[in-house]
């Protein structure tokens, strides 16, 4: 039940709408903020399509003790928001949804968790082992609170408690609690007494958050709202900061004083569920100038004209990248120094100065020669998977002969093996040609494979490995490492491949491609999909999968990226293709099921 | 089981015992991965794979040897013998015993060093010598330990069989598990199962198996 109730408030939450009244509960120092805008999603599916699935009717429906989403008084007209904290060493998820019949919510609650409404002045509440469900008319937040072990207690305050807790212990039994003369604290009771602690703390720490979102204070957070696309029907907003402090703080007080101040990049996510794909597009904004910089001059760069010579014209996926070594690593230093100096250890302990890490790095600079590095490997380059195919291998089995004596066979099986290229810049193309030898210096016939050298081509030989060959070659300022042969030829005489009018656009573009032929891909590892089940699984997925493509790009300041994924097959929408996924899957799962349950019945 | 647990393909575990009248034979135990080899073979290169860390061969050498000297101390267990074919990933395990019985000292003694599971059944093999009676048990479901395991170790599970072939001196006369099929002079009695359907409880590779005087 509790866990289809945290599944059905997701459900809620990601099926209300925009509004503006949420947003001011928001407060600025949250780190994440989330949004799933219902005045979009709404124009794309009823809520009779929805209870119509399956696995709505067979699972969530029925444990919710419903007939239907509607009488639940959610007010699915509104948007929904949740935002992620870190204070105090606490970390607080509250999801805030808005109600449209608060009697209707009321009574679904008494009749779902039998539990005592607690009335306050502001709102109504019960609490759950999961966080505290807490309403008035217009809305109802969900609040779950996580205490971390940064924050430490004093012996004093232990002892305190510990007594605390066997005074508690002495009255359920009907008895009075006497003081030790002195107290011992085992490892294991103290764990338990700081967990004590811990709890309360978080407890005190939520009761104070649900004070605030029920207050009638209205906060401004606008600067994660400023990123959201008004035809957006996700967006999601992640204050790098806020995360990292998040994440140091439950590592522990120690790590915690380790923090790092100062944000160098936002992260804003704005989804769209259209008809034919869903797309997602991520922005990364840079929050100083180092970090602009830093951004600009990595992804700034155009990727070689000759590197799209390997992509073919029916890749089943490639990644593209175009990237300036050398301005990366000359920007790192800068990056390194202001991120090492915001470290709030070492400006509190003032031991170590800006000027020593200046120093310090400054040395490690010199010791490596940058400009040698981005000769070696300027920074773009393309990974193609040519494609998978199957290749028949031997294996040892036993048969028994009629008198159950074990006789050895060989037997054969497909295996499905990648066929990949990879291919990148390089400037130094002597030093590049001594690395390509170094199986050759290293085997002398000691390892599993054998090496030979045909003009410029290297190939290394593997035996009984998964992947069988490899290519390597040194041309034109770029280096390949393939698993074909003829690819390899072609790349060594100077052969160019065609490529896709669209793959050429795309990879010049952008910075960053990775594009996924899905129904390719499937088709190629059908044979992987073996029990009936598996196979409906297959059809299923293969029916109705698109391409993926996902591009990134600078634009202005900001790391802009695009993802892209295509969907087949008769559906309303993406939203209602995921919904038609979940069923299919649901229908298969739930078929195979059925009939385990009845095979394991007939075996007793 | 950690390299196992790495693949998606399929394994055979074989158990084959020889049971004299007097409850003395010889049992010799396989694991063949050898489907799995090219898969193995690449695996075996890595450090970790799914954050579990991959032995080396030597590290797989030492802790079967390992496992022998453990075995060896086991009163009345004699001719202890491995061997490990790293070209077919096929690993066997040899040991002769006055009583059968003691190879449930075997499994107890590898608990107690911490090379198998404590939750594993410990009584897996009795003999009665009276009664000419010989019981492969298993004691404890595998249910739970399965349910436990993460999807991905699951899916390697999906295709792996268990074998058992028991020899006898004398016919058998009977025998509890419909799923076992007697040898042509029916002196052997072979059982074969998906590890899957054993899990599930829709196979058992329990049998109480009685020879004739």
């Amino acid at each position: 039940m509790k866990k289809n109730f945290t599944l059905w408030m997701g459900m809620l939450w990601s099926m209300s709408i925009y509004s503006q009244n949420l947003d001011t509960k928001v407060p600025p120092n949250a780190f994440f903020v989330s949004e799933i805008k219902m005045e979009n999603l709404s124009k794309k599916y009823t809520m009779k399509e929805l209870e119509y699935y399956t696995f709505i009717q067979r699972e969530i429906l029925p444990d919710l003790k419903e007939e239907s989403f509607t009488t639940i008084g959610i007010d699915y007209q509104k948007s929904s928001i949740v935002y992620a904290i870190s204070e105090e060493g606490t970390t607080q998820v509250v999801s805030l949804m808005p109600l449209q019949d608060v009697v209707k919510f009321k009574n679904y609650i008494i009749k779902n968790y039998k539990k005592e409404v607690y009335e306050a002045e502001n709102y109504a509440k019960i609490d759950l082992e999961a966080g505290s469900l807490v309403w008035n008319d217009q809305f109802v937040a969900f609040i779950k609170t996580d205490r971390s072990y940064s924050i430490g207690f004093t012996d004093e305050e232990i002892e305190e408690e510990y007594k605390k807790m066997k005074q508690e212990e002495a009255k359920e039994r009907g008895e009075v609690y006497e003081e030790e003369e002195k107290l011992y604290l085992d490892w294991n009771t103290k764990y338990e007494v700081e967990n004590r602690l811990r709890r309360k703390a978080a407890y005190k720490m939520e009761e104070s958050r649900i004070e605030q979102v029920f207050s009638n204070h209205q906060y401004n957070a606008k600067t994660y709202f400023k990123e959201r696309n008004p035809e957006a029907d996700f967006y999601a907003y992640l204050n790098y900061d806020g995360y990292q402090y998040m994440i140091f703080s439950l590592l522990g007080k120690g790590i915690s004083d380790w923090n790092m101040k100062g944000s160098q990049y936002d992260i804003a996510c704005n989804a769209f569920f259209e008809e034919k794909q869903l797309k997602v597009v991520t922005e990364v904004i840079p929050n100083d100038e180092i970090s602009k910089n830093f951004l600009k001059k990595i992804y700034g760069s155009k990727i070689q004209n000759s590197l799209l010579n390997y992509v073919g014209t029916e890749p089943m996926a490639y990644t593209s990248f175009s990237s300036d070594t050398k301005a990366a690593l000359d920007q790192y230093y800068d990056v390194l120094k202001s991120y090492v100096g915001s470290i709030t250890k070492i400006q509190q302990d003032g031991f170590i100065t800006q000027e020593h890490i200046n120093l310090l790095i400054d040395g490690i600079a010199l010791l490596i020669d940058e400009e040698a590095i981005a000769e070696l490997f300027t920074g773009d380059g393309i990974f193609i998977l040519d494609d998978l195919t199957e290749r028949e291998v031997e294996y040892t089995s036993y048969r028994y002969d009629e008198e159950y004596n074990r006789v050895e066979e060989i037997k054969t099986k497909n295996e499905i093996i990648p066929e990949f290229t990879f291919v990148f810049s390089t400037e130094n193309e002597k030093f590049m040609e001594r690395l390509l030898k170094i199986p050759n210096i290293k085997n002398k016939g000691r390892l599993p494979y054998t090496y030979n050298m045909t003009g410029k081509i290297h190939h290394i030989k593997f035996k009984e490995e998964y992947i069988e060959d490899i290519y390597t070659a040194v041309n034109n300022g770029m280096v390949m490492i393939t698993t074909s042969g003829d690819k390899i030829k072609a790349f060594d005489q100077n052969h160019k491949m065609a490529i896709n009018k669209s793959d050429k656009k795309i990879i010049k573009k952008n910075a960053m491609v990775a594009k996924f032929d899905m129904k390719k891909m499937l088709n190629a590892v059908e044979g992987e999909f073996k029990t009936s089940k598996d196979k409906k699984l297959w059809k299923g997925l293969v029916d109705n999968v698109g391409e993926y493509t996902i591009t990134g790009k600078i634009e202005g300041d900001r790391l802009v990226s695009e993802a892209l994924f295509g969907i087949e097959g008769k559906h309303k929408n993406s939203l209602l293709y995921l919904f038609d996924m979940i069923d299919y899957i649901y229908q298969n799962e739930k078929r195979e099921h059925v009939q385990t349950v009845e095979a394991a019945d007939a075996v007793e | 089981m950690l390299l196992i647990s790495s693949l998606t393909s399929c394994f055979e575990i074989v158990e084959r015992v020889t049971l004299h009248d007097d409850g003395s034979g010889k049992a010799v135990f396989t694991l063949n991965m050898s489907q799995s080899k090219t898969k193995l073979n690449s695996i075996m290169k890595m450090e970790t794979i799914n954050g579990r860390k991959v032995p080396s061969k030597s590290e797989i050498q030492e802790k079967v040897k390992r496992v022998e000297a453990i075995v060896r101390k086991v009163s009345g267990i004699s001719k202890v013998k491995s061997t490990l074919d790293f070209e077919n990933f096929i690993g066997e395990f040899f040991c002769h015993f006055t009583n059968v019985s003691q190879l449930n000292e075997v499994i107890r003694a590898m608990q107690s060093e911490g090379l198998i599971k404590k939750d594993l059944s410990v009584k897996s093999y009795a003999y009665s010598k009276e009664k000419k009676e010989f019981k492969r048990i298993q004691e404890i479901s595998l249910k739970p330990m399965y349910d436990k395991m993460t999807a991905a170790d699951q899916k390697v599970l999906e295709e792996a069989t268990y074998t058992s072939v028991f020899k006898f001196d004398k016919p058998v006369g009977s025998y509890s598990n419909k799923s076992a099929k007697l040898s042509a002079s029916q002196t052997g009695i072979l059982f074969k199962a998906k590890i899957l359907d054993i899990i599930n409880q829709k196979k058992t590779i329990k049998n109480t198996i009685k020879t004739t005087n």
